[in-house]
């Protein structure tokens, strides 16, 4: 399943200077919710990548996509 | 949720997914040195009999809601966040296969050997419950891998 989804997140994490503790405080999540979903390990869920696009201020898609 | 709370959840998982690794293994090993005994044998083989009722109930706890269940809910569900929820169900099928496996096994043994129900019972309890431990902690493990220092 990890393998259909890429994602920019780390990218779009350090464009921004955060770390994974300052974002993972910023939507309530560990910081191994942010290292696994980094690393292509964990598929995060709806309403965990609409966060994240939140606190990025970037839409999902541009953080999520799907590997054709 | 505070940065107090993100620090020692984070220590009280990194804690819990060794802890879950470290048991499993000892809880398996220490059920092949001692399968043979039954209840009423001697106080002694009682008390381990129990000791291996409550090491059995405190795995299943911690595959079945990851513990710390005594913490406040902030660091509890920084605990339990998506990715442990999700190695926990992993985990309990890991349990559920062995569960089946070593039922066969025991129904194989019992074809040649008789079989006690508490020996039955407890190398099925046994495998179950350590390997869905050991997997617990295995994947929790991996997911901590890699954290930015």
């Amino acid at each position: 399943m990890s393998g259909q989804l890429s994602n920019r997140l780390r990218d779009a994490r350090e464009e921004l200077n955060l770390t994974q503790a300052q974002l993972a405080e910023a939507i309530g999540v560990s910081r191994k919710t942010i290292n696994t979903v980094e690393n292509g390990v964990f598929v995060p869920s709806t309403v965990l990548a609409l966060k994240l696009a939140r606190a990025l201020g970037k839409p999902v898609e541009s953080l999520f996509a799907l590997i054709e | 949720m505070t940065s107090n709370d993100m620090a020692l959840a984070e220590k009280l998982t990194i804690r819990r997914a060794r802890v879950a690794q470290i048991l499993g293994i000892l809880f398996i090993v220490s059920m092949a040195t001692s399968l043979s005994i039954n209840a009423g044998d001697s106080r002694p083989v009682n008390v381990q009999l129990i000791a291996w009722a409550v090491w059995t109930a405190a795995l299943f706890i911690l595959v079945i809601f990851g513990g710390a269940l005594l913490r406040g809910k902030a660091v509890r569900t920084l605990m339990n966040d998506e990715v442990t929820a999700e190695n926990r169900l992993k985990a309990q099928s890991v349990g559920f296969i062995a569960t089946v496996l070593s039922s066969f096994l025991v129904y194989g043994v019992s074809l040649y050997e008789p079989v006690s129900a508490q020996e039955a019972i407890r190398l099925v309890l046994t495998v179950a419950v350590g390997a869905a431990a050991i997997s617990f902690g295995t994947m929790e493990k991996r997911s901590l891998a890699g954290l930015e220092n």
